[in-house]
């Protein structure tokens, strides 16, 4: 087994206001391992979301534990205190349903993928007047490349990796096709070099045609660092299949099935899977009728 | 039985006289399900709101024709003023937007929706309100427990299918449809897909715009490609999406995620071009697979090659 | 290498705006009054001029005293752009400070406090408190006195408002998707606010001073017009008042026309610069 980065334990948690009180979240036991790569599946109002946003720290859970192994020692995500929890951030990187809504438009590509250096004074680890004072000292010595001009080639590979050119790096986000921001979105997630990736829904807000080629960049990153751990939230069990090897299918705030991605698929236990399955099953078989023919 | 939506040869042009989408031919019965397929800024949203008389400032319709036929006449929405217009929109032609959220009034609850539009047209409308959301694929308990929610407290699908009955209200002969789908969760796409289902067996002629190429193969009669404001394939969906002739309408398929094989789908190549006047000749060939100096520099016409079967592609063969 | 365009437009949009009053504020007294000896000189009446040619070689003429009249006016739209940047500053950092308060606090008590105030403040007519104010000064007050505390009123009546805009617009960007998602990077408010929110907001504070500006300007010309300046005080207002005086000399009525042109560029110069780039702007964007 590969090394432990996260475990959850007890959780639950129920959104406050009258309107949403059918719904609790009960999660017991989870955990990510190095490597892994974790699909949440599940209808709408399953909790799946919720589910994601309390593993990733920016959800509090009403009670319960989310322990983060980092180099340093094991961590309580919720009870380390906020400049601990700031400097936890950098082990998870998080890529949201909508690149519209998740990029800044007033700033440029460049300006946004640098945020995540910039919070967690990377690549040197300078505090912020160590950075002022190293930047005067460069000043004066006119040696080597500069602070920025390290991001700036660190962001610019990143944005390489995902597929963006240098020139689309100086444009804003309004400039560029669904797919590209989804793509920029992943660099910012990527370029602190986390090691928990989570994704939102990553290609429900995008063309088939894109989605197709964010999947295989998304799989492609997970072969070039394997010790990358993927969670992600899709209520697209085909595009679970292609990214995860291990499928939790959650529903009304319960994790009903956790399994491989092959044996669920194959064989599902519980009722909501089997009930998603037999639906899209049979929307595929009518769309690829003639690729089964052929087959 | 006779067509109730007709488009002719229609023709919407941007600020500086770019051509959004351009002759544009279309025809729907009563009873039938027409899919209208295509990524991003092929034009299918502009389409729709050309119909409607609702384009956003700096387009305008350049020319052809809509026409709505209803029991006694045939008009053309494009030549009525907006007094007369108003008579057909929301009594004769439903339309449920793309944005689910933004569509619905959110200091408005459900049922106060739906009924805004039912009064317009006078007669028991609470009756018919009721009906509606029941047509919709509201179940019961919704009704009564939380039809007289407000927007924020419904989920995505629940939304939705508010919206469908705000547009099916009035018993209109001609729903529009705008990604209704997208987003929803498989659950909830098939229970709005069957609710379409049924509005269609209900004699509504229904024009359904998507990127979701399988909710058109599962209720779809007919399906319509398009590509940079152009239909570049149209036919019966069944032999469209089975054998498809058009390199594009090949590539949208096989995009589509498979359930049954753990493989990765073939994107398609490159982005569409954002105004089709960019590009000389045939609008896909910088991405097609197929591409031969024809193409480079000439158009290819929409063209009949088998009965009822029409392909803008200098080489698809009957 | 390019920076990023929100610096860009912040550059162009404030750039216009400082240049100008920065020009006028710095520049026009040393420019046009010339060396210290020179001043001087350029001050005495010019029958006590000892060059042949005194009184031609200036531009606009001279001035009841017999100074050039250029230099007078420079010296006055220096003062009068003075006055009226001052107050602009105060109002901006009270907007800004009152805005982020009630834009981005999360406590209630705090919240409802800042609208009751605003609602107070604009609920009382701002020109029956100014008539208040100039009337209930005791005659033998300093119109220095008078004038600060009219300036102070002005100040005070024009945060609410832009407080209000800018405290929505910081409401409606911190619910936004990337706001949420620089937090969840780790990022300080603090960093949020000035990657994030202020490139939202240049445009909001570059028109609350635009239209802020013209209101000092009218103050001090009004004020000086009515004769309750502050004497020492060589504005524009001041001038207007001393020329009305002797409107029979063609030189006068010119130097006056000159004057009022001087006024309404101080006053209007940025709301015209921000016309101008919203036109550009809605042009690009219809293309």
């Amino acid at each position: 087994m590969n090394e432990l980065l996260l475990k959850a334990r007890n959780l639950s948690f129920s959104y406050p206001g009258a309107a949403c009180r059918q719904f609790q979240l009960r999660v017991d036991h989870l955990d990510i391992h190095a490597g892994e790569t974790l699909a949440l599946c599940g209808p709408s109002g399953s909790g799946k979301s919720t589910l994601l946003s309390i593993l990733a720290g920016t959800t509090r859970p009403n009670s319960g534990e989310v322990h983060i192994v980092t180099r340093s020692g094991q961590f309580d995500v919720y009870k380390c205190g906020a400049s601990k929890w700031r400097e936890l951030r950098q082990e998870f990187g998080i890529v949201y349903q909508d690149p519209r809504e998740s990029l800044n438009d007033r700033r440029t590509v460049l300006d946004i993928v640098t945020d995540p250096l910039r919070i967690h004074c990377l690549p040197d680890k300078l505090s912020p007047t160590q950075g002022i004072l190293d930047g005067i000292a460069h000043w004066l010595q006119q040696t080597g490349p500069t602070r920025s001009q390290a991001r700036r080639e660190i962001v610019l590979d990143t944005l390489k990796r995902v597929g963006i050119t240098t020139e689309q790096a100086f444009r804003t986000p309004q400039r560029l096709s669904g797919g590209q921001r989804q793509r920029v979105a992943l660099a910012r997630a990527l370029v602190a070099r986390p090691r928990m990736l989570f994704l939102d829904e990553p290609t429900s807000a995008l063309d088939v045609s894109v989605q197709a080629s964010i999947t295989s960049l998304l799989k492609s990153v997970h072969d070039d660092e394997q010790q990358l751990a993927y969670v992600l939230v899709t209520h697209d069990l085909a595009l679970a299949r292609q990214l995860a090897d291990r499928i939790a299918i959650l529903d009304r705030g319960c994790i009903v099935e956790l399994d491989t991605s092959d044996r669920i698929l194959e064989s599902p236990s519980s009722m909501t899977a089997q009930q998603i399955l037999s639906i899209v099953r049979s929307t595929s078989h009518k769309l690829h009728r003639q690729n089964l023919n052929d087959s | 039985m006779s067509e109730i939506l007709k488009l002719r040869n229609l023709s919407v042009c941007g600020p500086g006289s770019a051509e959004i989408i351009s002759g544009i031919n279309l025809s729907l019965r009563s009873g039938e399900i027409l899919g209208i397929v295509g990524e991003t800024g092929s034009g299918k949203t502009t389409l729709i709101n050309s119909i409607l008389g609702l384009l956003p400032n700096g387009l305008r319709v350049v020319s052809g024709s809509v026409h709505v036929t209803d029991d006694e006449q045939t008009v053309d929405l494009l030549k009525l003023n907006g007094e007369q217009c108003r008579r057909y929109l929301g009594l004769q032609i439903g339309y449920v937007p793309q944005d689910v959220r933004s569509g619905l009034n959110p200091l408005m609850t459900a049922r106060d929706s739906v009924e805004e539009g039912a009064r317009r047209k006078g007669g028991r409308y609470q009756e018919r309100t009721e009906s509606a959301l029941r047509r919709a694929g509201l179940p019961e308990d919704f009704l009564k427990l939380d039809a007289d929610r407000r927007p924020g407290g419904l989920s995505g699908g629940q939304c939705q299918r508010v919206l469908i009955a705000q547009a099916i209200v009035n018993k209109p002969r001609v729903l529009l449809l705008d990604e209704p789908t997208a987003s929803l969760d498989p659950l909830a796409r098939h229970a709005v897909l069957d609710t379409v289902r049924g509005l269609a067996s209900e004699h509504c002629a229904i024009l359904l715009v998507t990127h979701d190429i399988a909710a058109v193969a599962e209720v779809g009669n007919f399906v319509a490609v398009m590509y940079c404001g152009r239909i570049v394939e149209i036919g019966r969906s069944d032999e469209l999406l089975t054998n498809p002739k058009h390199p594009y309408t090949r590539a949208l398929l096989e995009c589509v995620p498979r359930i049954d094989q753990r493989m990765l789908m073939k994107a398609i190549p490159g982005e569409a071009p954002t105004l089709a006047s960019d590009v000389p000749g045939c609008k896909f060939h910088p991405r097609c697979a197929f591409c031969e100096e024809q193409c480079h520099s000439e158009e290819p016409v929409l063209r009949e090659i088998s009965n009822g079967r029409y392909v803008a592609c200098h080489l698809a063969e009957g | 290498m390019q920076t990023p365009r929100h610096r860009r437009d912040w550059k162009s949009a404030g750039a216009w705006l400082l240049l100008g009053f920065t020009a006028a504020v710095v520049l026009a007294p040393h420019r046009l009054t010339g060396v210290p000896e020179r001043q001087a000189q350029s001050f005495m009446p010019p029958s006590l001029y000892h060059s042949s040619t005194a009184g031609n070689e200036y531009l606009l003429g001279t001035d009841y005293l017999g100074r050039s009249f250029l230099a007078v006016l420079g010296v006055a739209v220096s003062a009068t752009a003075q006055v009226a940047l001052g107050g602009t500053a105060a109002v901006l950092l009270g907007v800004l400070v009152v805005g982020t308060i009630h834009g981005s606090t999360q406590s209630r008590l705090l919240r409802s406090a800042l609208s009751m105030g605003n609602l107070g403040v604009m609920a009382v007519p701002e020109a029956a408190v100014l008539i208040t104010i100039a009337a209930i000064w005791p005659r033998t007050a300093t119109t220095w006195h008078v004038n600060a505390s009219m300036i102070s009123v002005l100040v005070f009546f024009a945060i609410p408002p832009g407080a209000r805009l800018i405290a929505e617009r910081i409401r409606a960007v911190n619910k936004s998707g990337y706001v949420t998602a620089s937090r969840e990077c780790g990022a300080t408010s603090l960093y949020t606010f000035w990657y994030d929110v202020w490139p939202h907001l240049t445009e909001d504070v570059a028109w609350i001073a635009a239209s802020v500006l013209p209101r000092f300007v009218a103050a001090e010309v009004g004020l000086a017009y009515l004769g309750v300046e502050y004497r020492e005080f060589e504005g524009l207002g001041r001038i207007i008042a001393k020329s009305f005086n002797n409107l029979i000399d063609s030189t006068a009525r010119f130097q006056m026309l000159v004057t009022i042109a001087a006024i309404l560029w101080v006053a209007l110069i940025p709301q015209v610069v921000l016309h101008l780039r919203s036109m550009r702007a809605w042009k690009a964007e219809s293309i």
